[in-house]
Order: C-alpha cells, then sequence, then structure tokens
C-alpha cells in the first residue's frame, strides 16, 4: 500500500464477475478495505 | 544584505504559477483525496491522475513493489474516463486552491484529440499535461513518446484544438531524450515535464515469479533522481522552453537540484506517500535558498548551475 488514502490505485482488490461482485472493478483496499465481503472477492487472484 | 523576499512566481508558457513546485500526476488523485494532508493553497499546482479516453479498471495486482531507494508501479491508469471525469471529477478540481493541470493519454491520435477538446470545454484546466510516456499501458504506452516522429504526430494534432499550455511528458526510456523533447516544442508544445519513470522489474527468487501483476513497472523514488537530474539538464540545454522536472524528489534540497539544472517548476512525486508536507517544505526551501542567494527572484535560480568552463566540452547533450 502506498498512499493510503484512494489516491494511488496500488491496493487493488480483484473481484468477482457477475452475482454482487463486479469483474470489472478494483476497490482499492485502503479506503474501502480492510475488511471486504470474502463471498464476492476474486481469491484466486488476489496476490 | 538580504533580499526582501524573493519571487517565487514562474510562467510555463501563459500559466503563471505562484510557486514552482507541483504534485505530480499519478500520486494526488484529483486533489481531494489528499484535502486533510496536503495544502493545496501553498503549493503551485497538482498534476491530476492521467484521464484516458474511456474508463480503465486499471492492471492486475500486485500493482506496487517497494525496491531499494525506490518503488515500482503498474497501476494501469486507472480512471473514470473523458466522461467520468467531466461528471465526477471536474466538480472537484473547480474548488482546488492552485493551478490544476490535467493529464491526458490517447490510444492513438484521435483519442488524444478529443481528450485535449473535452478537457479544454470543461474550463477546468489551467494547462495540459500530455502523457504520451506510461509505461504501463501497453502495447501503445511508450509509443508515442520513444518516437520522435510520432511524438510530432501527438502534438501537431492537438495544438490547434486548444489555447491552454501544452506540457508534453517525456519517457526517459529513449537513446536521445533531447530529441523527443526538441520535436515536441517543434510542434507547439509549451513545456516539456520529465521524467516518468523508468522501466524496471523485481523478481521473487522464492516463487521463480515476477512481483508485479505485469511483469515490468515503472521504477520512482530517491533511486531514479541521479538519472533524472541528467536528463533533465539534456533536455534543459537543447529546448528554449520551460522544463518541468522531476524524479525522486524526496528531500526539499532536491527541488533546489532540479531548478539548478534547467526546471522553470518541479513535481514532486513517490515521496508525498510517505512524507505529504514534502511540496510544503520544498516551497520553503526554495524561497529560503533565494534568500540567502541573494536572488529577486526564483527564476534567477532557473539553470544557474555553476558548470566549469573546462567541463562545458563533455556536458550532457552536448556529446559529440
Amino acid at each position: 500500500m502506498a498512499c493510503a488514502v484512494g489516491a494511488c490505485r496500488g491496493c487493488p482488490v480483484p473481484l468477482l464477475s457477475g452475482s454482487d461482485g463486479d469483474g470489472g472493478r478494483y476497490p482499492a483496499m485502503c479506503i474501502e478495505g480492510p475488511v471486504m465481503d470474502a463471498t464476492i472477492v476474486d481469491w484466486e487472484r488476489l496476490p | 544584505m538580504t533580499v526582501a523576499s524573493p519571487s517565487l512566481a514562474v510562467r510555463i508558457g501563459s500559466l503563471s504559477l505562484r510557486n514552482p513546485v507541483l504534485v505530480a500526476s499519478g500520486i494526488i488523485g484529483y486533489g481531494s483525496e489528499y484535502e486533510r494532508l496536503v495544502d493545496l493553497s501553498q503549493i503551485g499546482g497538482i498534476v491530476t491522475k492521467t484521464v484516458t479516453r474511456h474508463a480503465r479498471a486499471g492492471n492486475p495486482p500486485p500493482r506496487v513493489v517497494e525496491t531499494p531507494a525506490g518503488m515500482l508501479n503498474s497501476i494501469g491508469i486507472e480512471n473514470p474516463g473523458l466522461e467520468g471525469f467531466l461528471e465526477l471529477k471536474v466538480p472537484i478540481l473547480r474548488q482546488l486552491p492552485c493551478a490544476v493541470i490535467v493529464s491526458v493519454e490517447g490510444e492513438d491520435v484521435r483519442e488524444f484529440c478529443e481528450l485535449v477538446e473535452g478537457v479544454s470545454g470543461s474550463g477546468v484546466a489551467h494547462a495540459i499535461e500530455v502523457n504520451i510516456s506510461c509505461p504501463n499501458v501497453g502495447p501503445h504506452g511508450l509509443r508515442y513518446s520513444t518516437d520522435a516522429d510520432m511524438a510530432r504526430e501527438v502534438m501537431s494534432a492537438i495544438r490547434p484544438l486548444t489555447t491552454l499550455p501544452l506540457i508534453a511528458k517525456l519517457t526517459p526510456n529513449v537513446t536521445r531524450i533531447a530529441d523527443i523533447a526538441a520535436a515536441c516544442e517543434g510542434c507547439g508544445a509549451d513545456a516539456v515535464s520529465l521524467v516518468n519513470t523508468f522501466v524496471g522489474m523485481a523478481v521473487d527468487s522464492g516463487t521463480r515469479k515476477p512481483i508485479l501483476g505485469t511483469v515490468v513497472g515503472g521504477l520512482s523514488g530517491p533511486a531514479i533522481k541521479p538519472l533524472a537530474l541528467a536528463k533533465v539538464w539534456e533536455v534543459a540545454q537543447a529546448v528554449d522552453v520551460p522544463v518541468i522536472g522531476m524524479g525522486g524528489i524526496t528531500h526539499p534540497r532536491d527541488a533546489i537540484e532540479f531548478l539548478l539544472v534547467g526546471s522553470t517548476a518541479v513535481q514532486v512525486g513517490t515521496a508525498l506517500f510517505s512524507n505529504p508536507e514534502l511540496p510544503e517544505a520544498c516551497v520553503k526551501e526554495i524561497e529560503a535558498y533565494a534568500r540567502r542567494a541573494e536572488v529577486p527572484s526564483v527564476a534567477d535560480l532557473i539553470g544557474a548551475l555553476d558548470v566549469p568552463a573546462e567541463r562545458g566540452m563533455i556536458r550532457a547533450g552536448r556529446i559529440v
């Protein structure tokens, strides 16, 4: 995590496509996390 | 004798900055992200996150990795696209108490044109930084600023579309950066800004995998400052338009160094993440330095590097 305020977009969380997830969007862990809905996170693509 | 109060104002084409300290593109979002951490009324201005013609989700993670004295990134210009920018970001930018330079990048000449027209028409920009140098949006990313003819193609196409100052942002990943700078100047760029990041990579020997999601990314931070100074020095010898220098400014003194090698203004980048007070500290340092040097204006420091005559023959940019 670099900026920690949502500016640098360096801490993206990959989401699953469909259902409640949105495969085309990367929420920033720093401002939309650190607690996230585990069922919509694409764990395979998470570093 | 002490000079009363040195003038810190500088000009980039028709844009007048209250002082020469800017925050670089991709660092401060669209300003509001850092509103509680950076007093924008004390600095010259900000350069926005680059806006592309269409929204971009950005690159797959990991996008950032720390390296010795530096940082590698491969964000991939995550941004809401031109329409999203006009709707969501312009109202925010209008409130900012500093100059707003909007960074744009197109995948082709037509997109560059649409972006320049759109941003210019919004009325929010004091200048446009033409990002022809992002290393992370291949295969187009480095295309326009690694080839003088392609840089000319973009700059010539967009120049008639706006009266705003156009700042061409250059990559250091070329053999002769001065050639690219001169090409942009020749096609109507009001200024050039440099350097963008150096292409680099990080490897995890344990997993035998590259660390960045896109394998390679752009290196920034104090590790690149000496490289950046040399590029700025080379370009400042080659063009008459203002040069905006950046690359690894981490201590306020670094900003002075970039002025001395020929920068009319400087941009603070990566170091803002660990020290949001740095831009203001740079302004204070520049003022104090000008006072100590007993010069009436910061303009007297631009390119004021004292190069001994016998070394003039070997200075960067003049090697034959």
